[in-house]
């Protein structure tokens, strides 16, 4: 039968006969488009909820912005990834899309601030080098995690001075310029590293620098009223009569800058949250600045000046017992006035009755016996000094603020003086001993009083009034 | 056509085998496939369900598409800096960098082709349906063509896996493969099936269908 029907006129057998397959009906070929359903619906359920929310942000510029690959990070970890950049809508600024984690939605909170990292070259330095190669990026000081949730922010166009450390006591410390200190410049204690700046800007007046640095919480008891700051950046080389010093901070803080603190004398009240302190120069200013504000301040005047000049020696005896602190010119133009700190252990020695010369250089007197000539000490030939003697009979104690004649030399019989002061406690004093003081209670920080001894100048009475307190103010005004 | 009538009319409704060109006559039971006697290949008058499996194959591969030109197709990191690139942007960044001739190569390969092949197939597939008869020669010429340019879209495959296995050097460069690779060679093999399931003499069935009034059906 089959072969009637493919062959009906040819030769039966030629053609051989197929063997009979069971054809399929039902095409298992559909499993595949529903394994690729199945496969392209994952994806994009998988993408899908990848996605996390939509976040705008306003800059100036989008320079180094680019969609789809700059990324936000946060403490170099990427959270999102720019997706779009359009022009505001007054064309003044561009709104940068971004797309954030959903993990790390929860934390962009309202006050988080966002700024641009690409390379800067600035005062502090070179910042965001890294991005030459990887491409700038944008990071976020987030804001408290308690805030509620925010979706549009205003970027920053430069990174933000100030990085918030919670747990940090925050100082401020003016200065006049910013020098080597930049951001992240470390804060030193015993060459410990116990805080770091964290921002600098102009003050208020533009008039200097304040800078903001945080101390560690374990360290901030060391911060309290009497703590000096200085700058520990570079060395440096105090030439004095006594000799060259040359010191270096350290290595680290001569290449990365830095400062350096410590407490002079005994600890003040502990330091709050964004007290301000000066910024010194080195570690001698520190020093110079808190000796200064320490010594008994007595005023000189006299008609010439020699070779006085600030931070030269006060002599009693030979034996400095302190610096002279600056020197001025009367408003009158006539004579000069000479600010003395007296160190506070010898402040004693200055009595109502005491007499002070100039005791620098050399004078000669030429006679028929020789030349004589004198000088105060071989210091006071160099440099050049001021020095004083008081009488066997000592007066009553001088008091901070005195006003005293500066004679051009010493009278003989001053030079023989050699009165009995104790200098110790006065628990301590021999009971036996030499007449002593009549006053004072020892005070530092006695209030200054005017007041006119009668080996003072008469003439100058009434003027050197003003003219004292003004160099007395302004040095009130340096500590 | 008398002659062939005459000399054929035993072998009208005999088929080739397709491996070892034996003509063969079909079962009168089940004419649709059986084996062939003298080799033992399966040979079909039709190839079965070749509609409905090329359907299938073609939907399949239009599914894996989409993933295939969303998903990054390989990440090359040089010096730390690198970023994903699907395949569109791979070949506008090759076009940036002055690139042209090989931006055309791999947009043909991976965008010319295997748009050219389903959009081919699904064409192929509706006029069979419809029993088009309009210009059956040129629809089998593109039959041809989309079975025969499918295996080039593997050069893009080809070049991803050895560029990825080869650039690995760290932090310096490095290329890695990413899910779009995957989807894309999936379209490319499903799509080789597709072709492949598909009988061009459907398009000729609908042809011959008045001249010869040889419908088996």
């Amino acid at each position: 039968m089959s072969e009637g029907t493919i062959s009906p006129g040819g030769s039966p057998g030629s053609i051989p006969e197929g063997e009979v397959k069971q054809p399929s009906r039902f095409s298992i070929i559909w499993i595949i488009p529903v394994i690729a359903l199945i496969v392209a619906a994952g994806l994009a359920y998988r993408t899908i909820s990848e996605r996390g929310p939509l976040i705008s942000i306003t800059f100036e510029t989008a320079e180094g912005l680019e969609e789809g690959k700059t990324t936000l990070q946060f403490r170099s970890v990427a959270f999102g990834m720019v997706e779009q950049i359009d022009f505001s809508e007054d064309v003044d600024g561009v709104i940068v899309h971004a797309r954030i984690h959903p993990s790390s939605a929860k934390h962009i909170t309202e006050g988080s601030r966002f700024w641009v990292v690409r390379p800067r070259i600035g005062a502090g330095g070179i910042s965001g080098f890294g991005t030459l190669l990887s491409g700038a990026y944008i990071t976020v000081d987030l804001g408290p995690t308690d805030a509620k949730k925010a979706r549009r922010f205003e970027g920053l166009d430069d990174p933000p001075m100030i990085i918030d450390h919670p747990d940090a006591l925050r100082l401020e410390l003016t200065t006049d310029a910013l020098g080597d200190i930049s951001d992240g410049s470390p804060v030193y204690y015993r060459d410990i590293r116990v805080g770091k700046v964290v921002g600098f800007d102009l003050d208020d007046k533009s008039r200097g620098v304040t800078l903001h640095i945080a101390i560690a919480r374990e360290h901030a008891n060391l911060i309290n009223a009497n703590t000096h700051f200085w700058n520990a950046s570079g060395f440096e080389v105090v030439a004095s009569f006594s000799g060259i010093e040359a010191k270096l901070d350290s290595l680290r803080s001569l290449l990365s800058g830095g400062i350096s603190l410590d407490t002079h004398g005994s600890p003040g009240s502990a330091a709050k949250n964004h007290d301000r302190f000066p910024l010194y120069e080195g570690p001698k200013h520190s020093k110079d600045a808190w000796a200064r504000s320490r010594t008994t301040h007595i005023l000189v005047e006299g008609k010439t000046l020699g070779s006085i000049r600030e931070g030269e020696a006060i002599l009693y005896s030979g034996v400095q017992v302190g610096t002279v602190l600056s020197v001025e010119l009367k408003k009158d133009a006539a004579s000069i006035g000479v600010v003395l700190g007296i160190e506070p252990e010898f402040a004693g020695l200055v009595r109502t009755n005491s007499r002070f010369w100039n005791a620098s250089g050399i004078s000669a007197d030429i006679g028929l016996t020789g030349i004589h000539i004198h000088t105060a000490s071989l210091a006071a030939l160099v440099s050049g000094a001021v020095a004083f003697a008081t009488p066997e009979k000592p007066g009553s104690r001088a008091a901070a603020g005195s006003v005293f004649k500066l004679h051009d030399e010493a009278k003989k019989e001053w030079l023989g003086w050699r009165p009995h002061i104790w200098l110790g406690k006065k628990s301590d004093r021999p009971k036996v001993g030499p007449v002593a003081t009549t006053a004072a209670v020892e005070s530092d920080e006695e209030e200054p009083k005017l007041v006119h001894h009668e080996n003072a100048d008469p003439a100058s009475k009434e003027t050197s009034h003003h003219w004292w307190s003004d160099v007395f103010h302004k040095h009130k005004a340096k500590k | 056509m008398p002659g062939r009538m005459v000399v054929a009319s035993d072998l009208l409704h005999s088929i080739a085998c397709p491996s070892c060109e034996l003509l063969c006559a079909p079962p009168v039971e089940l004419p649709d496939g059986f084996d062939c006697p003298r080799c033992g290949g399966i040979v079909w008058r039709r190839k079965p369900n070749s509609i409905q499996r090329t359907w299938a194959l073609v939907i399949a591969a239009s599914l894996f598409y989409i993933p295939a030109n969303i998903f990054p197709v390989l990440t090359v990191e040089l010096m730390g800096k690198g970023e994903p690139d699907t395949i569109i942007s791979g070949v506008i960044e090759l076009i940036d960098s002055g690139m042209w001739e090989i931006a055309a190569l791999i947009f043909f390969a991976s965008i010319t082709v295997p748009v050219l092949k389903l959009v081919g197939l699904s064409y192929l597939l509706v006029s069979v349906r419809r029993r088009s008869r309009w210009k059956s020669r040129e629809r089998t010429r593109l039959y041809r063509l989309a079975e025969g340019i499918g295996r080039w879209s593997m050069i893009d495959m080809f070049m991803v896996s050895i560029v990825c296995a080869l650039v690995q050097l760290g932090a310096v460069a490095t290329i890695n493969p990413g899910l779009g690779a995957i989807c894309f060679a999936t379209v490319v093999v499903i799509t080789m099936f597709a072709a492949s399931s598909f009988d061009p003499r459907l398009i000729w069935d609908a042809a011959s269908a008045n001249e010869f009034q040889e419908d088996p059906k």
